[in-house]
């Protein structure tokens, strides 16, 4: 017993580094976001006690809401194309044997790669100003009322950014996807093939229910990546989400509030919110795809 | 073990005195530590370390968006602040006005008896409310119309600058130079931020007045100029730094940028090779400064004596910031040194023109007091709101949108 007993200590030892290292950069960090929120403080000059004033003006908050509305748009309109061409590549890649299919694989993953900023000029060069290059290509086609000045259009700004983020991802989605589809028993395909069914019959009886957990882990960690999407929005246009804040995040608006307004209670408060928002979206979509297990 | 043994080596090298920012002493050599937006700063560190044997100067290049960010952690904490720092002109009010500089008026600064040196703007700049001396710049920024000889000529019949600036003097004179211009397929001004940053000087009062939202007339003129420009195309239709606002300068269908000095340095010298020797500057219709990087010294510096050292070396000595102007081309916050320069040979990228001639003349008359700490984010909703103004949204409309921003913002400002 006691021999067990000392083991059990340095299992602990061993654990120690990460939650002391949590502790001080994830724990403490809440804990003063939320004292934060009911402080007023500019970042310089001392913090000054502001009640229940940040929660207050956060329910008045027009701005706030409309960030909250943006955010959720453009992760809905990259989110479900992107699930969609996940499985439909998974399928594919895992149902067909295809020549270069690891070349392919990778291919579809390197946007993954790119930095934000890169995209950020890219699209730029490609849409920003009557000279970009798909202005220049909708004049030569004699486009009447090209040139367009897509970047001064909230619709299309919004529809890039998702794009840009869908894009980006879908290639990780279906390695993700294809991890889930790899560890299904074959046997199962087997049995399914003897008994005379067809390929998209195996796909939607078999394989996706037993990809089940893999799209809840996809579908959650994308809402809590998506909810804080920053860095694709901001290098597009800038920090407010140009064109009249149709771009502009929630996390953008609390970078905002914080760094360009020196409203870090202001901030905190917001940050709240949306850590809860982020929650019970989480939870809600993980109730949502268990019930319908059962 | 060897883990355990990493983790100490990380922890003491995070704890280490390399990682801490504020001026260290070593073998009677003060290390100062300072906090630069850009790298030209570096230029007066070789000639001050040569001229100052007891004075190191360690310059770390942190970006505008990060600046303040840092600043706010190091200071907080109370530890690691850097002997002197600095921000650009549209956040510099802000730290300017939060106390965080030490008042150059004092002991052991003493600054009263060198401002007259400095262009009066500048002191301006770095002046807070209650009068006291927080900031400085080595740079003065004015601004200019830096347009295309050859283009010029043969739509307006001469390239000459003078010509060129009574040609633009007033927004009706402007549009029918556009118009002009337009005409021939050229287009007048690369951005219309270009136009705002000159126009949002011709105001009288700032944004904030004694807790109130200003909008001044000549904002809400702008409005209609923007909307006139955007509608006829005589913009480019991009913002500043957009990959095609740098283009500009090698195209042959734009005219001109409005931009102060550090838009010939930085945008159309380095990138004119095949429009080298076509270009001219001339007196903007509105005199306006714009941008520069300002200076302060921490105000608990350890080594006041040696962070005031490197202050006027940069700020305020001649030589410095003559060797510095012949290294970058940038124009500078002391007159003695411009009026030198203005004597001297022109450049090769605007046909021998020199531009210190045109700067010094516009740096000569007066300049309204307009900063407020409000300015950068005041700045970006006006010009939202003019661009929603120009996409169909009613006057009344666009204005409104300002005011929600500002309440949004600075629930503090009071809107009448």
């Amino acid at each position: 017993m006691k021999g067990k007993k000392s083991q059990a200590v340095w299992g602990y030892i061993f654990i120690l580094p990460f939650f002391i290292v949590f502790l001080i950069f994830g724990i403490y960090p809440i804990i003063y976001t939320v004292m934060l929120s009911f402080k007023s403080w500019d970042g310089f000059r001392p913090m000054t006690d502001a009640g229940l004033a940040n929660w207050y003006r956060l329910l008045e908050d027009d701005v706030f809401i409309h960030t909250l509305g943006n955010t959720l748009l453009i992760w809905i309109v990259d989110f479900i194309p992107q699930v969609l061409t996940a499985l439909v590549l998974a399928m594919i890649f895992s149902q067909m044997k295809i020549k270069g299919m690891s070349a392919f694989r990778m291919t579809y993953y390197l946007p993954n790669l790119i930095t934000a900023a890169s995209m950020g000029l890219l699209f730029n060069l490609l849409f920003n100003g009557s000279g970009s290059t798909a202005n220049q290509l909708l004049c030569a086609l004699g486009v009447d009322s090209a040139p367009f000045d897509f970047f001064n259009s909230p619709a299309f700004t919004r529809f890039l950014s998702s794009y840009i983020l869908w894009w980006m991802w879908f290639g990780y989605t279906t390695v993700i996807i294809m991890a889930g589809i790899t560890s299904i028993d074959p046997s199962l395909y087997e049995a399914a093939y003897i008994d005379g069914a067809g390929k998209m019959q195996v796909f939607v009886k078999i394989t996706m229910p037993l990809i089940r957990e893999t799209l809840i882990y996809v579908t959650i960690t994308s809402i809590i990546g998506g909810m804080q999407i920053f860095d694709v929005p901001a290098n597009l246009t800038n920090v407010n989400g140009d064109p009249q804040r149709a771009i502009m995040t929630s996390s953008m608006y609390i970078y905002v509030q914080g760094f360009n307004n020196y409203s870090f209670g202001y901030a905190s408060t917001v940050s709240l919110v949306l850590f809860l928002v982020i929650a019970v979206l989480s939870f809600l979509s993980f109730k949502l795809m268990r019930r319908n297990e059962a | 073990m060897r883990r355990i043994g990493l983790f100490l080596l990380v922890m003491l090298t995070l704890t280490s005195p390399a990682f801490s920012a504020g001026a260290s002493e070593e073998g009677g050599v003060v290390t100062l530590e300072v906090w630069s937006r850009g790298e030209e700063i570096k230029s007066f560190v070789p000639g001050f370390e040569a001229s100052h044997p007891g004075i190191k100067v360690n310059v770390t290049v942190i970006p505008d968006a990060e600046m303040t960010a840092k600043l706010m952690t190091v200071i907080a904490s109370g530890s690691g602040v850097p002997d002197l720092f600095m921000q650009e002109a549209n956040y510099i009010t802000y730290l300017v006005e939060a106390g965080v500089y030490a008042d150059l008026r004092e002991e052991p600064y003493n600054i009263g008896q060198y401002l007259d040196d400095v262009w009066q703007p500048v002191v301006d700049m770095g002046t807070d409310s209650t009068g006291a001396v927080r900031v400085l710049s080595w740079q003065a920024s004015p601004g200019s119309v830096i347009y295309r000889r050859d283009i010029a000529t043969a739509v307006l019949g001469t390239d000459d600058p003078a010509k060129i600036a009574t040609m633009l003097d007033t927004p009706e004179e402007f549009l029918d130079v556009a118009a002009e211009m337009k005409a021939q397929g050229i287009t007048m001004i690369s951005s219309i931020k270009d136009l705002f940053d000159m126009m949002v000087a011709a105001r009288t009062e700032p944004w904030v007045v004694d807790g109130k939202l200003v909008i001044d007339p000549v904002m809400i003129e702008f409005m209609d100029l923007a909307k006139t420009v955007h509608e006829n195309g005589y913009d480019l239709g991009v913002d500043q730094w957009a990959p095609e606002w740098n283009a500009g300068v090698e195209s042959d269908s734009l005219f001109c940028y409005i931009l102060p000095s550090w838009g010939y340095q930085f945008v159309v010298k380095p990138a004119a090779v095949k429009t080298m020797g076509q270009w001219a500057i001339a007196e903007p219709p509105v005199p306006y400064i714009n941008g520069g990087s300002y200076l302060g010294i921490w105000r608990e510096t350890e080594h006041p004596q040696e962070a005031w050292e490197f202050f006027s070396y940069v700020c305020l000595n001649e030589d410095a910031q003559y060797e510095y102007a012949k290294q970058t081309g940038d124009y500078v916050s002391l007159k003695a040194v411009d009026e030198r320069l203005a004597g001297e040979d022109g450049e090769a990228v605007l046909a021998g023109q020199n531009p210190y001639v045109t700067y010094n003349d516009e740096m000569s008359g007066d300049f309204n007091k307009l900063n407020t700490i409000y300015d950068s984010s005041l700045n970006t909703f006006f010009l939202n709101a003019v661009k929603a103004y120009y996409d169909g949204a009613g006057k009344d409309a666009a204005i409104a949108q300002f005011e929600a921003d500002v309440r949004n913002a600075y629930p503090e400002i009071v809107i009448e």
